[in-house]
C-alpha cells in the first residue's frame, strides 16, 4: 500500500510540473521579438502587407483572441501532437521532433551509463583505497575531467582515436554502438568528474557511521563492509545526483550533437535557434522538458528498489 | 579455554590544534575470562575508546600506543586480516546506541546470517536457524517475521535486544558491551539487565561492560573499574567500590546519585586547573597541596582493590 501512495503521489506531482513547462514553452513564442503575423505573411510572399492582410492572418494564427486562449488552443493542439509548422521549411514540427528524439535518447542514455560505470565505479574504487597514491591519482583525474570543456574533450577525442589511431568513426551514426562512444564519452566526461568525487565523499562519510563500525566488529571483510554495507548506503543521494545530470546531458547534446554531425534534436534546435523558428524551439521546450521529468519519475521509482524506508512508509519517516 | 584480555600502557589521543587530547592515558589493567568486569565513569572519561581499542574498532584519527594482549596474540601487532578472526567470533561486541548501529537498508536476517557466515563454520540455512534460535532465546516470540524487517520498523527496546543477538551471534568468549543502558527508559534498561544477565548465564561469556549506569554496574558486575580522564582511578569488586568507595571521585560519583544523597561533584576550582599531580585535583574535596605536584601510584587496599590516591598510601 505505502508503494502504491508513494507512486500516485510522484504521479500527481507530474500534473502542476508539465503545464509548468507548458506554459513556459508557449510564453518563449510570445516574447519572443517581432511580430508572428508580419513573420508568416512574410513567408507567404507579402512583403508589404496592407492592415486587411495582417488582420486576416491574424484571425487564421488565432492571434486575436486572449492569452489564456491561445494558451488552451496551443496546448488543446499540442496533446493531440500538432506542434504546428516550422517558419523554416514549413515541415511538421511534431513528426520531425519524433523523429529525432530517439537518437538523442540514445546518445544521452549511453553518456548516462557511462557516467554511471565510470563515475560511481571509479567512486567506489577511489573510496577502497582511499589515501593511497592510487585514490590520489583517480581524484586528479576526476578534477581534470570536471574541468575539461565538453566541446573541447569532443574534437581532442576526434583526433585522437579517430584520425589519429582509425578505431571509431569521426562523425554520424552509421557504425552503431561504436559511433556513439565518443559522443557519450564527451557528454559525460564532466558528469563522470563528479559522480566518482560525490561517490567517493559519500561513501567515506557513510565509513563514520556507527552501522559500518558494527559491522565491522562482526569480523567482516573489507569488501564485505565496503560494498554490502556503505556502498549500499550511499545509493539514495548517488542516484539523487545521477538523475539530475540527465537534464544536463540533455542540454548538453545540443553542442555534442553538432560536433558529431548526429541528427538529433540538438542539432535541429540549434539551427531553430539561429533562425528565431520558435515554433521549434517550443516544440523542444516541450518535448525535452516532458522527457526529463519522465526520467526524474522513473529515478523517484528506483528509490523504492535502494530505500526500504520509503518502499515500507512511502517515504514519510 | 577463553583467555583474559590484558591492557599494557594503553594510550589513545587524538591530534587537535591545542596539541594531543588524551582519551586513554597510559592505561594497564587485566580483564579476567569467567568474569563480567564493569567500567564506569562520567562521558568522556575514556571507558568507550579504551573498550572500543581493545576490538581496534577507533576513528582513523585515534592515536594508539601500547598493546593489548588477547591470551598470547597482541592485537596492535596482528595483521588486519587475523584480527578480523577474532572479531566477533572471540571477542563480540554489543555497541552502544543501538537505532545507528544497524543498517538501515539490509534486512536483519542478513545482518544476523552475516555474522555467523563470515566466519565460515556454518552454511547460510544453518546460519538462518541459530540467528532465529538467537532471537528466540531474545525473547522474540515470531523470529521468522523479525528476520524479514528493518531496523527502522523496530522498537528502542527491540533493536537494544537485537544488537545483543548481533554480538552473540558467533557464541564469543569475551564480549565488550558498550553503554548498553545509554538512552533508555528504566523498564528497557530492566529488559538490558535480563539480557546481560541471561547471556552470562547460559552462554558463559566473559564481559566487558562499560557504563555510566551505576546501578546496572552494581547489579551486574563482579567487578568495577572507575576510569577518569582515561586513568582507572579505583578498582575492586562490584560491592567494595560501590559500597566503600575509597578515592574522592568515586565517592563523588556514588553520592551524586538520587539514591545515595545527590550530592554532586564539585566544578573544578580555577585556581588548581594548572598543575602536574593527580587528574581530580581540581575538583578534589579532599585535595592536598602535594596531590597538584606529584601523581598518585597505585595503592593496594586491604580488601584486593587498587586504588591511586595519596589518601590510601
Amino acid at each position: 500500500m505505502a508503494i502504491l501512495k508513494y507512486i500516485g503521489r510522484r504521479l500527481l506531482v507530474l500534473i502542476p510540473v508539465l503545464l509548468g513547462i507548458s506554459l513556459a514553452a508557449f510564453l518563449l513564442g510570445r516574447i519572443a521579438p517581432g511580430d508572428p503575423v508580419d513573420d508568416a505573411l512574410f513567408r507567404i510572399g507579402i512583403e508589404f502587407p496592407t492592415e486587411e492582410d495582417r488582420a486576416a492572418m491574424r484571425t487564421e494564427l488565432g492571434l486575436d483572441k486572449s492569452l489564456p486562449e491561445q494558451y488552451l488552443d496551443w496546448l488543446g493542439k499540442a496533446l493531440h501532437g500538432n506542434l504546428g509548422r516550422s517558419y523554416i521549411g514549413n515541415q511538421d514540427i511534431a513528426h520531425e521532433l519524433m523523429t529525432r528524439l530517439p537518437i538523442t535518447l540514445k546518445v544521452s542514455l549511453v553518456a548516462m551509463l557511462v557516467a554511471v560505470i565510470f563515475g560511481v565505479g571509479g567512486g567506489v574504487l577511489m573510496a577502497a583505497c582511499h589515501d593511497t597514491w592510487l585514490d590520489t591519482v583517480l581524484k586528479g583525474l576526476s578534477t581534470l575531467l570536471l574541468s575539461i570543456p565538453g566541446f573541447w574533450l569532443a574534437l581532442f577525442l576526434i583526433t585522437v582515436f579517430a584520425e589519429w589511431l582509425h578505431l571509431l568513426p569521426t562523425s554520424g551514426l552509421d557504425r552503431g554502438l561504436a559511433s556513439l562512444i565518443l559522443p557519450a564519452v564527451a557528454l559525460s566526461a564532466a558528469n563522470v568528474g563528479s559522480t566518482s568525487r560525490f561517490t567517493r565523499g559519500n561513501i567515506l562519510s557513510q565509513l563514520g557511521e556507527q552501522y559500518i563500525v558494527v559491522a565491522n566488529a562482526k569480523g567482516l571483510s573489507q569488501r564485505a563492509v565496503m560494498v554490502g554495507h556503505a556502498f549500499r548506503n550511499s545509493l539514495v543521494p548517488i542516484i539523487t545526483l545521477i538523475g539530475n545530470y540527465f537534464g544536463g546531458i540533455l542540454g548538453g547534446s545540443t553542442i555534442i550533437e553538432n560536433i558529431f554531425a548526429i541528427p538529433g534534436l540538438g542539432s535541429y534546435v540549434l539551427s531553430a535557434i539561429q533562425n528565431r523558428d520558435y515554433p521549434v524551439i517550443q516544440g523542444y521546450v516541450l518535448i525535452t522538458g516532458t522527457t526529463f521529468v519522465l526520467i526524474t519519475l522513473a529515478i523517484d521509482l528506483l528509490y523504492l528498489a535502494v530505500n526500504p524506508k520509503i518502499r515500507l512508509q512511502g517515504g514519510e519517516a | 579455554m577463553v583467555p583474559d584480555i590484558e591492557i599494557q600502557h594503553l594510550s589513545v589521543y587524538f591530534d587537535t590544534a591545542q596539541g594531543p587530547v588524551y582519551a586513554v592515558n597510559d592505561l594497564s589493567t587485566i580483564f579476567r575470562a569467567g568474569r563480567i568486569s564493569g567500567v564506569i565513569g562520567e562521558s568522556g572519561s575514556g571507558k568507550s575508546v579504551m573498550g572500543m581499542s581493545l576490538l581496534r574498532l577507533l576513528p582513523n584519527t585515534a592515536r594508539v600506543t601500547g598493546k593489548c594482549f588477547f591470551g598470547p596474540h597482541e592485537l596492535y601487532s596482528m595483521p588486519l586480516r587475523q584480527l578480523r578472526k577474532l572479531r566477533g567470533a572471540a571477542i563480540g561486541l554489543i555497541p552502544q546506541n543501538p537505532g545507528t548501529s544497524l543498517d538501515p537498508v539490509m534486512k536483519l536476517r542478513r545482518q544476523l546470517t552475516e555474522a555467523i557466515t563470515t566466519h565460515g563454520k556454518r552454511s547460510r540455512k544453518e546460519a538462518e536457524a541459530q540467528a532465529a534460535k538467537l532471537l528466540q532465546q531474545f525473547g522474540f516470540e515470531e523470529p521468522e517475521r523479525i528476520l524479514n524487517q528493518y531496523s527502522f520498523q523496530m522498537s528502542g527496546g527491540m533493536n537494544q535486544r537485537l544488537v545483543s543477538a548481533l554480538g552473540l551471534a558467533c557464541r564469543p568468549g569475551w564480549v565488550i558491551a558498550d553503554e548498553p543502558t545509554k538512552g533508555l527508559d528504566a523498564v528497557i534498561r530492566n529488559q538490558v539487565y535480563t539480557v546481560l544477565r541471561q547471556i552470562y548465564a547460559e552462554h558463559h561469556c566473559s564481559m566487558i561492560v562499560i557504563t555510566h549506569d551505576l546501578a546496572l554496574a552494581r547489579r551486574l558486575c563482579d567487578d568495577i573499574r572507575v576510569l577518569y580522564m582515561g586513568q582507572i582511578i579505583e578498582q575492586g569488586t562490584a560491592e567494595e567500590v560501590m559500597e566503600h568507595p575509597y578515592h574522592p571521585y568515586t565517592a563523588g560519583l556514588i553520592y551524586s546519585l538520587p539514591s545515595r544523597g545527590m550530592v554532586p561533584i564539585p566544578l573544578p576550582d580555577p585556581n588548581r586547573l594548572s598543575h602536574s599531580g593527580c587528574p581530580f585535583y581540581p575538583r578534589c574535596p579532599k585535595a592536598t597541596a602535594r596531590c597538584g605536584k606529584e601523581k598518585p601510584g597505585d595503592y593496594l587496599l586491604p580488601t584486593g582493590g587498587k586504588v591511586r590516591c595519596f589518601l590510601y598510601e
